[in-house]
């Protein structure tokens, strides 16, 4: 089905089919009209008033052609379902219709749940809504409405009537000539979720969006319930006539495709038991813990495409031709450039009030998983240095999994930090390659390599002296080393690139834990701008450990506090000063 | 040919957007005959892996027109990216357009 124009529905004769297809966003769902020779039908208006005014256009040259009632069905009570339906004048006005919602949705639009139809994580406003219709009420489950029309063109209903058993809990709605469309309850995404069978045509709502991250985990969202909805659709999608699943957004799947979606959800929703609820206190914070995760890794892109432009520009200096074209083909920079300037507009019309929180969240989601598809770990290894590699693909994930709805994974482990400091100190300024790499290369290749990887590396603390005092017989701390490895290093990066000449670095046990500090004099500018310290903050709190900057007048102290680890264990710090 | 320096002045983010624009003010610069060109980044804010391209590339073509580039007044993100990636050694990067100026 191609959607925009009137197509004859599959498996029914004289009755016809307008898809308003989008793409999948959450500011407006697919919408459909079905025409029968008795009724129009409406599954989902959307919530964007061009969308409602064109579905609006085609009810009324549907209607011009036989006039007929207007049966709307929502397939959840989702705003970016029925926005139009509770706020457009158009749909508000429209005359001799009925509006179908499974009970529980029926009740959320009847007293304005905000949570249920999300209008509080989305920031929109409806008034309460009448539902004509509560489907699925009491003991209503597997029975059949007749839908009759009166002489003034009236549609009304007779009272449900208890026929049938089925393996998925549904209800038939008769049309005046026999024809039905049957619902079906199919709770997960929503409690209130249906899906809608017409013909040979299954409306399946967000079902294959149910465990999407910052849609899994919404208000209601329930993965058992999910797991046996699942079920029961694979089993309908086996046993009926259904040839085409329309989903609530993006295109028309067949049916395997929709069964092979159901059966990827079904695996993947195994694992989200303890989701975080998306509610607008989960999308402030991964909003902001986006734009500050998105800023490093824009820093951290920025910096390996353009060493990677650097070390081909004094390769092709140097007549290395072949290595400096291969130092271009390493990542898709200008892509890259694109994704991030993509998301910082997006940002800014936040800032400037065109956004809402969670399209932020969502948007670095989908930034975040297309730069982890482009991001080659194993190719750029063979030129730049790790720490920076590591880094990017830590915050990648990180993002992804704190988006998904969880908190990033730590390793917290009893650790020396006195010893880790002092690895962290000598890496720094230790270059990654060895100077014999060059001389005993055997081939041409391999020296290009070795000369690519000689040049590639930049010695951010050239400028800056490390006085390094560990303290001693200090207690093992609870902290992730990596993650504590790579926060030191951004800020370290941070005070160098800042022009502080030195920084003095000692450790020592307080009652609070083990603190290690980081002291200097700070440039015109200041050690670090309010988004690295956010960030340096957020990064440290992961690594288990608090994190406090003190100033005063050009002096400034950052202090890395972690918990003492198991009583007694003492690291082996007895090492002299490292200057 | 000009042999007072030009000076131009460079504004906003720099980045997929912005560069292509960039890089035809400075190539014109060049083909209209300057060889003594100041790049006033004062008022950037934000410089890409794309603008870091164009101004090698520009560098490039003044170079191999016997010409000779500045960079001034780098803010704070902007000379962290010419730090970090290796470009502070390229180009000649004045604290100011007065040292700038001086230096030819």
């Amino acid at each position: 089905m191609k959607g925009g124009e009137w197509e004859e529905v599959p498996g029914l004769d004289g009755v016809a089919i307008y898809s308003y297809i989008r793409k999948v966003d959450i500011a407006s769902s697919n919408s459909y009209i079905v025409s029968f020779p008795d009724a129009i039908v409406v599954i989902d208006p959307g919530g964007l008033p061009d969308q409602a005014a064109t579905l609006l256009h085609e009810i009324e040259l549907q209607r011009i052609r036989k006039d007929r009632p207007v049966l709307i069905f929502l397939t959840h009570v989702h705003l970016d379902h029925c926005l139009s339906l509770l706020t457009d004048p158009g749909f508000r006005n429209l005359s001799r219709h009925l509006v179908l919602v499974q009970d529980c949705g029926a009740c959320s639009l009847e007293c304005g749940d905000r949570k249920a139809t999300i209008a509080d994580l989305v920031e929109l406003e409806y008034e309460k809504t009448d539902v004509d219709v509560h489907l699925f009420c009491g003991h209503d489950a597997d029975s059949e409405i007749m839908v009759r029309v009166t002489p003034e063109g009236e549609p009304v209903l007779t009272e449900p009537n208890q026929v049938f058993q089925k393996i998925i809990p549904s209800q038939i709605i008769r049309l005046e000539n026999g024809e039905e469309i049957e619902v079906y309850h199919t709770p997960g995404h929503s409690p209130d979720s249906v899906c809608i069978r017409v013909g040979e045509v299954l409306f399946c709502g967000d079902l294959i969006f149910a465990t999407a991250p910052g849609i899994a985990g919404l208000t209601g969202w329930d993965r058992k319930q999910l797991d046996t909805t699942i079920e029961r659709v694979l089993s309908l999608l086996s046993g009926e006539e259904i040839t085409v699943c329309l989903p609530g957004h993006g295109r028309p799947m067949d049916t395997e495709s929709t069964v092979r979606a159901l059966l990827a959800i079904q695996k993947e929703a195994q694992g989200l038991d303890g989701i975080h609820e998306i509610n607008p206190e989960w999308a402030r914070k991964t909003a902001l813990f986006g734009r500050s995760l998105m800023s490093e890794v824009d820093r951290l892109f920025t910096i390996i495409a353009g060493r990677l432009v650097y070390v081909s520009h004094v390769l092709e200096e140097l007549e290395e031709r072949g290595e400096a074209a291969r130092m271009e083909e390493l990542i898709d920079s200008g892509l890259v450039d694109e994704l991030l300037s993509d998301f910082n507009r997006f940002s800014s019309d936040l800032q400037a009030g065109n956004r809402q929180e969670i399209h932020l969240a969502l948007k670095a989601g989908q930034i975040a998983a297309k730069l982890k598809r482009l991001f080659r770990k194993d190719l750029l290894a063979t030129v730049l240095d790790l720490s920076l590699l590591r880094r990017i693909e830590r915050h990648l994930e990180d993002y992804n999994v704190t988006f998904r709805g969880f908190r990033p994974l730590d390793r917290i482990e009893c650790t020396d930090i006195t010893i880790s400091m002092g690895e962290i100190v000598v890496n720094a300024v230790r270059p990654p390659y060895h100077d014999e790499d060059i001389i005993l290369a055997p081939d041409d290749v391999s020296f290009a390599r070795a000369l690519a990887l000689r040049i590639a590396w930049v010695n951010l603390f050239e400028k800056m002296k490390f006085e390094y005092s560990p303290g001693l017989s200090l207690p093992l701390v609870l902290m992730d080393n990596e993650r504590f490895e790579d926060t030191v290093m951004f800020i370290l990066e941070k005070l160098s690139v800042a022009g502080v000449p030195c920084i003095n670095i000692s450790s020592g046990e307080n009652r609070d834990g083990v603190t290690m500090s980081l002291k200097g004099v700070a440039t015109s500018w200041g050690p670090l701008d309010t988004q690295a310290e956010l960030f340096a903050r957020n990064s440290i709190e992961l690594s288990g450990g608090r994190f406090k900057h003190r100033s005063s007048g050009d002096e400034f102290c950052i202090e890395l506090t972690y918990p003492v680890g198991e009583t007694g264990s003492m690291n082996n710090a007895d090492a002299g000063e490292i200057s | 040919m000009e042999k007072t320096p030009r000076i131009i002045r460079l504004s906003g983010r720099i980045d997929a957007t912005t560069a292509p624009g960039m890089e035809e003010e400075l190539s014109s610069g060049i083909e209209e005959g300057t060889r003594a060109m100041i790049i006033d980044l004062e008022a950037v804010e934000y410089m890409s892996s794309a603008g870091l391209r164009v101004l090698l590339s520009a560098l490039k073509k003044m170079r191999s027109v016997g010409g000779e580039m500045r960079l001034s007044s780098l803010q704070p993100h902007v000379r962290e990216v010419f730090e970090m990636t290796g470009f502070s050694r390229l180009f000649t990067i004045c604290a100011d357009i007065g040292d700038a100026q001086s230096s030819f």
